[in-house]
């Protein structure tokens, strides 16, 4: 089945993942994305059934499948950017993922002190904004 | 020599006119079957954008056949008059293979952006959520 959207939901308590989910927001996508704080409470009422919600980056679909931790979900989330789909699809390759799953594992533990080196993004509520470009 | 000369020109113009139609032909049948596979939902796209590409084929080969048609010296004998036909005939086709491979390159470019357009995740998911 062909996705309609998808919503991702990213842990707000870092700087880096703030500033993804930003720059996210403002990248041109295939599909509507849904970007959502792991705390917050659309995140907690809907999604709450999925474990590691806020441990990971989440990405669910618009059909229920959902897709956690790295590279799948790093991957789901190139996937739905237009100018980025040809490179996560690059990356889900056998060769290329495995090398995929350890970037984005290295970067997704050091988060937070990655984060406080390139502090935070300019807008600081930016992931409220819902408007998104397609 | 004058009289070989246009002969030349005659050979070289039927040649290359015949050229660019039969392989602007080809192009046009065998991009049709390409283009409906990519605009499955919308044949009349297809068509436009198939034709489109065709005259564009026509324009730029027959003008450039036109344009390669005068030039070079006088032929003084029958085997240099054989020779500069070959010539422009040689050219002529080079050219127009390179210009095929830019069009194949073009279709090639609308396909795939179209495969990258309907594709599916390719990564499999690790669970399934009923609250969406």
């Amino acid at each position: 089945m062909t996705l309609t959207g998808i919503t991702v939901i990213y842990d707000e308590t870092c700087a880096l993942c703030r500033r993804s989910a930003h720059w996210l927001m403002t990248e041109k996508a295939h599909i509507p994305l849904q970007i959502l704080a792991a705390g917050s409470p659309a995140a907690r009422a809907h999604f709450g059934d999925i474990p590691v919600l806020g441990d990971d980056l989440v990405v669910i679909g618009s059909d229920g499948r959902v897709w956690w931790g790295s590279p799948d979900a790093y991957i789901m989330a190139l996937w739905a950017l237009r100018k980025w789909r040809p490179w996560a699809i690059r990356l889900a390759r056998p060769g290329m993922r495995r090398l995929a799953a350890a970037v984005f594992k290295r970067v997704s533990t050091h988060r937070k002190a990655i984060g406080a080196i390139l502090g935070e993004p300019y807008c600081v509520d930016c992931a409220k904004r819902p408007a998104h470009r397609l | 020599m004058d009289n070989t000369l246009i002969l030349i020109y005659v050979i070289y113009g039927t040649v290359a006119v015949s050229l660019v139609v039969w392989l602007a032909r080809t192009l046009f049948a065998n991009g049709t079957v390409f283009l409906e596979d990519v605009f499955t939902d919308k044949p009349k796209m297809a068509q436009a954008v198939n034709r489109l590409l065709v005259i564009g084929f026509y324009m730029l080969n027959l003008g450039y056949a036109l344009l390669l048609l005068p030039g070079g010296n006088r032929p003084q004998d029958n085997i240099e008059a054989s020779e500069l036909l070959i010539r422009k005939l040689g050219i002529l086709l080079a050219s127009l293979g390179v210009i095929h491979f830019v069009n194949m390159y073009v279709f090639w470019k609308i396909r795939q952006r179209r495969e990258i357009d309907i594709a599916e995740p390719p990564v499999m998911h690790r669970g399934v959520t009923s609250g969406t």
